[in-house]
């Protein structure tokens, strides 16, 4: 990525005249839009298309068809969906609280994007690697919960209201099991840079040094924060902001045309991003079998292996979704407190425990790793 | 260059402020909160300070949360309401201007025994996580727990005046599988 880039460069200050002049902010200013350009591309392909695949599974469970008519098997359905949106009217209610009600949309999803900056797509494959990544990801993605609490505010609907006090209530509570579990992965990786973090996770196969088999503890650790994650995401059966059945839409109950696509365009791509980040901190990011980050083949492969898992994941969230049913608000409050809570913080103590006396060891303390 | 990106933050930062308290909607001043947060965090990013940056951020999206709910349930937003001032506008401004005359004092004449420490510092690990840790935990161990013993009078003290009376036998108030 580096070399091609440097190329890029040579050739760019080549062709281009007084570009040689140039200062160094302005390659780097010029990198950030290109590599913000490619993940907006490709967030908005994964959205896109996780929301035929979502559409198409949640047919096959319900017994039904689902969308089949726009291009082979329907997939081009989002696109005309996403069209038909974009040339729809945008109604903006007579009683909302207009500036919040407009900018709302803009916070959900640049809370949401944001994220994907620091992904590890693969060893060499990243728009940033920061030394704080997986801070970042916290912190960014918790403009969301403002973007939702203001939307359903200002919308000046009742629903919207509900919904928003719902999912901020919601989000407030998960993030304490969530941030538990994420620094049980960051005590096995001994770093907070996402890059880094997968790096500490090679073992023999590319599988037995993944986290969530340095010890049982963090086995644990993930599911809690899986599940605090589905939480956080807003997905059934944690859907109690947009409860279909007793709040309509929930906070984006008012939201039309292009505005209410913003907010599921950051859903479907949530999806992907709770996959990504699952599998950096325990599925061993892009380490997998074959996978190596010093050759270029070895480099794709690994960007394979992000893809899968984190598909995998996707996967997996759109089958609970159609699967479970929506839980009451006062189950939601006492699972998280009374059982996520107490689980994450023994997962974070026990797993020092562990490793204080198996060291770095992985496979649950039977296979030595690294140098 | 990163003398203009601290100006563009600071005057951003400096504007937000300024808006939180000058603004009718008290919603609205929310949202400028959060703006002025981040340029503020852009301007730790600047010193190198990636740890503080993002703690400042997740830390106070919470918080803004938690404003954005007081201002839509204690607030009931009527003209007359936002209209009425408690203070003067001289007053205000005067009490303003005295502050800002003491932070400039203090912040030209006295040198903190931190600022040192932070002169010796290289400055590329300076703003690490593991620097800020290992100083939180070693030099300043004292102040950090004292802080934290405040931390959890403060959450005890908000589960106490919050607590609703005894559960009755018929509320199981909890989750049933």
């Amino acid at each position: 990525m580096k070399e091609l880039l440097d190329q890029l460069i040579a050739l760019a200050v080549e062709k281009v005249p007084l570009l040689g002049q140039a200062p160094d902010w302005v390659f780097y200013l010029l990198w950030m839009l290109v590599a913000g350009a490619a993940l907006l591309v490709y967030a908005s392909l994964i959205a896109g298309i996780t929301s035929w695949v979502e559409r198409r599974i949640a047919g096959r469970m319900q017994a039904r068809i689902g969308p089949n008519r726009v291009g082979p098997r329907g997939f081009f359905q989002w696109i005309a969906d996403g069209l038909k949106s974009l040339f729809k009217e945008d109604v903006t209610p007579a009683n909302a609280d207009k500036p919040l009600f407009r900018l709302a949309p803009y916070l959900v999803f640049t809370g949401m994007f944001g994220a994907w900056a620091v992904l590890p797509y693969s060893a060499r494959l990243y728009a940033a690697d920061l030394n704080v990544g997986i801070l970042y990801v916290m912190a960014i993605t918790s403009l969301v919960v403002i973007g939702i609490l203001m939307g359903g505010w200002a919308s000046g609907n009742k629903w919207g209201l509900f919904g928003a006090l719902r999912s901020s209530a919601q989000i407030v509570s998960y993030e304490v099991p969530a941030g538990l579990a994420i620094a049980t992965a960051v005590a096995l990786s001994g770093s907070l840079s996402l890059q880094e973090m997968v790096r500490a996770q090679a073992g023999p196969l590319g599988i037995l040094g993944w986290n969530i088999f340095k010890s049982p503890f963090a086995l644990v650790a993930f599911f809690v924060y899986f599940i605090a994650a589905v939480a956080e995401g807003n997905r059934t059966p944690f859907d109690l902001p947009e409860a279909e059945s007793e709040l309509v839409a929930g906070y984006n109950t008012e939201y039309s045309g292009m505005r209410f696509v913003f907010f599921f365009f950051a859903e479907w791509a949530n999806l992907f991003l709770i996959g990504a980040v699952s599998t950096t901190l325990f599925l061993g990011g892009w380490q997998g079998p074959l996978a190596n980050p010093d050759t270029w083949w070895g480099v794709m492969i690994g960007a394979g292996w992000f893809f899968l898992k984190a598909c995998f994941f996707v996967f997996v969230l759109i089958w609970i979704r159609w699967t479970l049913p929506r839980l009451r608000v006062d189950q939601l409050m006492a699972m998280c407190w009374k059982y996520l809570v107490p689980i994450a913080f023994v997962c974070l103590i026990g797993t020092m425990l562990w490793m204080s006396v198996f060291g770095d060891r992985a496979f649950f303390g039977l296979v030595a790793v690294g140098p | 260059m990163s003398a203009l990106a601290f100006y563009i933050a600071a005057g951003i930062a400096v504007f937000a402020a300024l808006m939180v308290v000058l603004h009718k909607s008290p919603a609205i001043s929310a949202v400028y909160l959060v703006l002025c947060f981040f340029a503020v965090a852009a301007n730790y990013v600047l010193l190198h300070a990636h740890f503080i940056a993002a703690i400042q951020i997740l830390v106070y999206a919470g918080a803004i949360m938690v404003l954005f709910i007081m201002v839509i349930m204690l607030l009931n937003l009527d003209q007359e309401e936002r209209q009425r001032r408690k203070f003067g506008l001289v007053t205000a401004l005067s009490i303003a201007a005295g502050l800002s005359v003491a932070l400039f004092l203090v912040l030209f004449t006295w040198e903190p025994a931190t600022q040192a420490v932070a002169k010796q510092m290289d400055p590329l690990t300076f703003g690490t996580t593991e620097t800020v840790g290992k100083f939180l935990f070693t030099d300043y161990l004292l102040p950090f727990e004292i802080a934290s013993v405040l931390l959890l009078a403060a959450i005890l003290g908000a589960i106490v005046l919050s607590r609703r009376s005894e559960p009755g036998p018929g509320d199981k108030g909890g989750f049933d599988a």
